[in-house]
């Protein structure tokens, strides 16, 4: 034991390891932190995998829009005939169905954008929004909000899709009552063009 | 190994060089993920879907604008370019649709001389009440002819009426598929083959047996309009024509590409 004392007393370089040892770990340690900081890893930063689903949300947003969009050439499309049989309220997702805001008993019904969402979205967890943006008065741009189902998050992406009408679509309907219940107006009164819809699908994970 | 033992050197060496390895292994990655997210973005480039609304936008604007004969109501035409460029102009694009001349369509798929000269025009098709053939001007050789063929769900044949070029004008055959049912010779430039009307070509008899697709075969050899309305398997009314073809000049344009295309729009009949 008394010589263990001694040897220690004898050598005088241990202060130099000591001190180089501990700034090597330091250095180590400094590198690990700048190296953690610096990744784009961790799962609470935007990383690839969530750019792809965000990728692939927005993909078929578009997809969904595009399908009801298809028509012949005889018959409006899936996706016009929504907006012309569309009585100006904003519906919401209530587990099953979508009603209108305030009043359960108006319950959303033969819309093919509500069907299309039940399948594609409501199932898989995607949050959406469906907006109709418009030329107001005095060529403005106005929106009125179709389905809601909250605000969306950062991570939220939109698909959008444009329609013709025009004023010969409204051939079995009045068109005042439309463009009252709507706010959709008849942009040109001196021909038969009517208006062009731009219908907005914003969709969000939750 | 006492003079080593005493030269911490060594240790810090280790050290640095573990710091470096980890450093440069970092800048990797960081390299490898940027890269894929630059491409993942890339990947949602919505141009292509832009594009095909435009295109489908257009045609719709065009044949709601169609009036009598090789005309647009071209109010209707100006009011659509200035409410496009201005719905499009809120989405950071420039857009620009100009309209070209009327012209006759080839009975091919798309209209034009180069398209697909042997397609099907109605599928599953129950019952057809208007079927009528109009070639304005035939100019069939000899080596050339236009088919207008009905087959059964499995391909097989029902009816089948030939247009062939003769010296003296157009040769038109009608047969099912076991017996010549018509033939005549016509010399006039001019064709208008009601196909239902005419009981010569016994359509109705030879098509109950549907449901059938309706087909066009070497729709390149003839120019001409086309109006066929009916019933398709399953209860829902069909009808489908053209007339005229015009094509349609589209430029779209934001800040990071320019998008040139000129498309051939389908003009249908109309029933005025």
């Amino acid at each position: 034991m008394l010589s263990i004392f001694s040897y220690l007393k004898k050598d005088q370089h241990a202060q130099m390891h000591t001190f180089e040892a501990v700034i090597a770990a330091t250095i180590m340690i400094g590198v690990v932190i700048f190296a953690v900081h610096a990744t784009a890893i961790t799962p609470l930063t935007s990383s690839t995998a969530s750019v792809h689903v965000e990728n692939q949300i927005h993909k078929t947003g578009q997809d969904v829009l595009s399908a009801l969009d298809h028509s012949d050439e005889s018959r409006n499309s899936d996706l016009k005939e929504d907006v012309l049989r569309w009585d100006g309220n904003h519906y919401v997702w209530a587990g099953d169905e979508y009603f209108a805001a305030g009043n359960r008993s108006n319950v959303l019904e033969n819309s093919s954008i509500a069907t299309a969402l039940d399948l594609v979205a409501v199932n898989r967890g995607i949050a959406h929004n469906v907006e109709f943006s418009f030329i107001g008065p005095d060529d403005s741009i106005a929106t009125s909000v179709y389905i809601y189902s909250g605000d969306p998050s950062n991570n939220a992406v939109t698909a959008s899709r444009k329609i013709l009408l025009s004023n010969s679509d409204f051939d079995d309907m009045n068109i005042t009552e439309f463009a009252k219940n709507t706010s959709i107006i008849d942009a040109d009164n001196g021909s038969d063009f009517y208006n062009i819809v731009d219908i907005r699908l914003t969709m969000w994970r939750m | 190994m006492k003079k080593m033992d005493e030269c911490g050197q060594l240790l810090l060496i280790a050290g640095f060089a573990i710091g470096l390895l980890l450093l440069i292994s970092t800048v990797l990655l960081n390299s490898i993920i940027f890269t894929s997210n630059i491409a993942a973005e890339s990947s949602a480039d919505s141009t292509g879907y832009d594009t095909a609304n435009i295109i489908q936008l257009t045609s719709h604007a065009f044949q709601e604008a169609h009036e009598n004969d090789r005309s647009f109501n071209e109010s209707y035409l100006e009011r659509f370019t200035s409410k496009m460029k201005l719905m499009y102009a809120h989405s950071g694009y420039i857009v620009s649709i100009t309209n070209g001349s009327f012209y006759d369509p080839y009975f091919t798929e798309n209209g034009q001389s180069d398209g697909n000269l042997n397609w099907t025009v109605v599928k599953s098709v129950e019952n057809v009440s208007d079927f009528t053939i109009t070639i304005p001007e035939n100019n069939f050789t000899e080596s050339e002819h236009f088919q207008i063929k009905i087959s059964g769900l499995d391909n097989e044949l029902f009816w089948v009426m030939t247009l062939r070029g003769i010296e003296s004008g157009v040769n038109i055959t009608v047969k099912n598929s076991t017996d010549l049912i018509y033939s005549s010779e016509n010399s006039s430039t001019y064709l208008d083959l009601d196909i239902i009307e005419n009981s010569g070509y016994n359509y109705e008899e030879n098509t109950q047996n549907g449901p059938y697709h309706i087909q066009f075969v070497n729709g390149s050899h003839a120019e001409g309009y086309y109006l066929i309305e009916g019933e398709l398997a399953g209860g829902m009314e069909f009808k489908t024509s053209r007339k005229y073809m015009v094509d349609a000049d589209i430029s779209l344009r934001s800040d990071e590409r320019i998008v040139r295309i000129s498309v051939p729009v389908s003009i249908p009949i109309n029933n005025d």
